[in-house]
């Protein structure tokens, strides 16, 4: 038994945000049927990893990771008829999510006023770069952009360094779980009333929350932080330490006195770490550089596991995984975080699994991705009702699109 | 018209780590109390504080995390407080807390007993690694889980040390995660009246922020590597960092996979300010698409070239000019922006984003707003950060029935 067996959603949305966040619902159950073109091909089946590195329009795990638990509905909107087939699909929905720029879902004829006569039970959520209203509501973008945006770029890198972008685009990854709340909870309101409604997310306005104490700051002290690399603004050490072998590194911190006691006895009682400059956090936190490159010096001669397993107890200490370290990782193991589902096109891959568990509920992912417009005519079929001719029609048109298999 | 989760209550075990879940709950309507020792949540020593004056009551990622929560002071670790918080978990439809994996169980708060105080109560744990297995009961701070959830080594320039956010980033997705779980958990409560135990691991949480990267080994078996200030385009990287007259911006090297609109709007940009370069000249740069990107060594070669023509046009202008400049000509362009610039931003401005809080004596602040807009049930417009015990009274009064007197005895036994 599945949270929301039952929940009918049309994801609309492609990319980043709205993918992400209908799978959620599909995790948990909901029938998601995930619109895709080859007409307009979304960007994440154009780009890696590709199943042994060959490019392939059904070939990425980038789309399929985000895509897992949904049937795929091939749909090329440039026809009339296959508008009309998104509308009735919005008829069917509890759920409706798109990510277009605003303005294009009043086009298609598929506005929230127009659809919540027919449907009053209808969550729609549009979520897009700035929100749906406003002057720059229509300006196009990418979650990298926003990182800069947002700030998350002015405060990354090495103090004193150039500003660097946080891998990917960043603040989808943020946006995404304030998307999924507001329908979980709009999902909850209906519950009670019946009633549905409309959401608007702007992916600057979400990504912020990550932010809320350093914005504070600058409105309430005038300060605007910026990157100051591994370090901490008042414990040290606080650092990545270079290991044995090549692009190998270590965490490591040391919050209090305990602590650095902790690691001065794992480091063997070295003479330079008796030496009073490193006595007090705020002295060790003035000679950093020193401390840094004493701490280095010892780091290089393990290998990042064996550190691991000899600090972990006592600090804070994190291996800098690279992506193979996260397959060995003992506690991504324990928690069975990779799930190995049977792609039509790509066969066996692994999917991520849920971040939480959920003590009475399954809602690891219900089925590997669809290759594009593999449910087409089932969906068509069993959701919409329409007959094998009309269904051959709209895919004679061009309307609707079918995987075939090669 | 009610924000969406106004019936429920949710009791808000939390430290720092998990600050956030609650606040968000509190967005949505729920009645968030937190329960603080006496004397107060300890993370509320920590700064940045209101003006730089280090107090418990003007911390400030306090007063953004917690804000709309009521607080009550409780000592969990007498028997007396272990009733009480047992009376109020009794009256709440949620429990979140952040505490290290087994200490409630080691106060016999364990689930059979919090189940029996509650049988359809939503208990939610946010922890580094979640309450179970081989790194449970490991210290971890944000530096150590960035690291651990493999988004750090990702970050950072070629040749030098992987580099994480310098802002705590790792609590505040997973106590976002916690949210959105603990609603669906609710859903389901309610619906069946069957609670249930969810237990959110940060590390996890944060490695969802590695987009495509988790996938690599298993499909290309190959790690990809830190790109500095570039985009990574199959083995090709192209730097989209540029500095301009007051700081820096970004640019998107393609508009879409098959559309070049972006970089032609670029060149035509760079061409009135500057004129086109011999070797630019006639150049198909109607062909720079992702697609052609990832593929075609010439088109790499020229948007190389392309690039460092327009770093020169970059150069000429300041941020907020090439960011007005970009949304005039649908370019794919971002201005680097501080805190500071955030707070100006006329879109952010335009959408009343930021809201002013009224916190009394200490006068109005400004806060980031809401998140979501729900048309039907928007987000609750809540107050200002509870001080310490502010709500006891009226929590342990009105909730629980404590008469005054026994109010009074149970602060004078310090454990309220």
């Amino acid at each position: 038994m599945r949270i929301f067996e039952g929940i009918k959603v049309w994801d609309m949305s492609w990319v980043g945000v709205g993918p992400l966040t209908a799978r959620y619902l599909g995790d948990h159950g909901a029938t998601v049927v995930h619109m895709d073109s080859a007409m307009r091909p979304d960007l994440l089946r154009m780009a890696p990893p590709f199943k042994n590195g060959v490019f392939g329009i059904n070939n990425s795990m980038f789309f399929a990771d985000f895509n897992c638990s949904k049937l795929g509905l091939g749909l090329n909107l440039q026809k009339e008829s296959a508008r009309r087939v998104a509308y009735r699909m919005a008829l069917w929905a509890d759920v409706l999510l798109e990510s277009f720029t605003p303005g294009t879902m009043a086009r298609l004829g598929l506005s929230y006023q127009d659809l919540a006569q027919e449907n009053p039970g209808l969550i729609m959520l549009s979520t897009c770069m700035q929100g749906q209203t406003g002057p720059l509501a229509s300006y196009p973008g990418f979650g990298n952009l926003m990182a800069a945006l947002t700030g998350f770029y002015e405060i990354t890198g090495m103090h004193g360094g150039e500003p660097l972008p946080p891998y990917g685009a960043y603040t989808d990854f943020i946006t995404q779980r304030y998307c999924a709340l507001a329908i979980c909870a709009a999902l909850d309101v209906k519950r009670r009333t019946g009633k549905g409604q409309y959401i608007d997310v702007s992916q600057y306005e979400a990504a912020l929350q990550n932010l809320g104490p350093e914005l504070l700051d600058c409105a309430c002290n005038g300060r605007a932080i910026t990157r100051i690399g591994n370090a901490d603004r008042h414990s040290a050490p606080h650092g990545v330490y270079p290991c044995a072998g090549e692009d190998r590194w270590i965490a490591i911190v040391c919050r209090d006195e305990a602590e650095w006691e902790q690691l001065r006895k794992m480091m063997g009682q070295p003479a330079w770490a008796t030496e009073s400059c490193f006595a007090t956090r705020a002295g060790r936190k003035d000679h950093e550089d020193d401390l840094n490159r004493h701490i280095a010096q010892w780091t290089a001669g393990f290998e990042e596991r064996e550190l691991f397993h000899m600090l972990a107890p006592h600090l804070p200490v994190g291996i800098v995984h690279d992506q193979s370290g996260l397959y060995t990782d003992a506690q991504v193991l324990y928690r069975d975080f990779f799930i190995e589902m049977d792609h039509t096109v790509m066969g066996k891959v692994p999917y991520t699994g849920p971040q939480a568990t959920f003590s009475r509920v399954d809602h690891r992912p219900t089925k590997a991705s669809p290759a594009l417009g593999e449910d087409s005519r089932l969906v068509l079929e069993k959701f919409l009702g329409l007959s094998a001719d009309e269904i051959e029609t709209l895919i004679q048109e061009g309307a609707v699109e079918v995987f075939e298999a090669s | 018209m009610d924000a969406p989760l106004s019936p429920y209550r949710c009791l808000d075990l939390t430290d720092w780590r998990g600050w956030l879940c609650g606040k968000l709950l509190a967005d949505l309507g729920m009645d968030v109390i937190k329960v603080e020792p006496p004397g107060g949540d300890p993370g509320r020593r920590w700064g940045p504080f209101l003006h730089d004056h280090s107090d418990a009551e003007t911390c400030l990622p306090f007063w953004f995390q917690n804000r709309g929560k009521r607080s009550v002071t409780l000592n969990l670790e007498t028997p007396d407080g272990q009733s009480l918080f047992l009376e109020l978990v009794a009256q709440a439809d949620c429990l979140v807390e952040s505490c290290e994996p087994g200490y409630l169980a080691s106060l016999g708060l364990d689930a059979a007993r919090l189940e029996q105080a509650h049988n359809a109560l939503v208990h939610t744990s946010i922890t580094a690694f979640g309450s179970h297995g081989p790194y449970a009961q490991l210290p971890a701070t944000d530096l150590t889980l960035q690291a651990l959830c493999g988004h750090m080594y990702l970050t950072g320039e070629p040749g030098q040390p992987p580099v994480r956010v310098s802002a705590p980033q790792a609590f505040p997705h997973a106590a976002a995660e916690a949210a959105l779980d603990t609603t669906i958990a609710l859903y389901h409560a309610k619906r069946t009246g069957c609670g249930q135990h969810v237990d959110v691991s940060a590390q996890l949480v944060q490695m969802r922020s590695m987009m495509n990267a988790a996938q690599f080994p298993a499909l290309e078996q190959r790690n990809i590597k830190r790109q500095g200030n570039s985009f990574e385009l199959g083995e090709f990287r192209l730097k989209v960092v540029y500095r301009c007259q007051n700081g820096f911006i970004t640019i998107m090297p393609f508009s879409s996979a098959t559309d070049s609109a972006n970089m032609v709007a670029l060149r035509d940009w760079a061409h009135e300010e500057l004129g086109t370069p011999a070797h630019l000249e006639g150049a198909p740069i109607a062909e720079l698409n992702l697609f052609s990107l990832l593929f075609e060594p010439d088109k790499q070669a020229l948007i190389v070239a392309l690039c460092q023509h327009l770093a020169g046009l970059f150069l000429r202008h300041t941020k907020e000019e090439l960011y007005q400049g970009a949304v005039a000509r649908r370019i794919l362009l971002a201005p680097i922006n501080t805190m500071a610039d955030i707070m100006q931003d006329r879109q952010l401005n335009a959408r009343e984003y930021f809201m002013t809080v009224d916190h009394g004596p200490l006068g109005q602040v400004t806060y980031p707003g809401p998140w979501a807009r729900l048309s039907a049930t928007p987000l609750a417009n809540t107050p200002r950060a509870p001080r310490i015990g502010e709500h006891s009274a009226a929590v342990y009064g009105e909730l629980l029935g404590l008469a005054p007197q026994r109010q009074l005895l149970l602060q004078q036994l310090h454990v309220i």
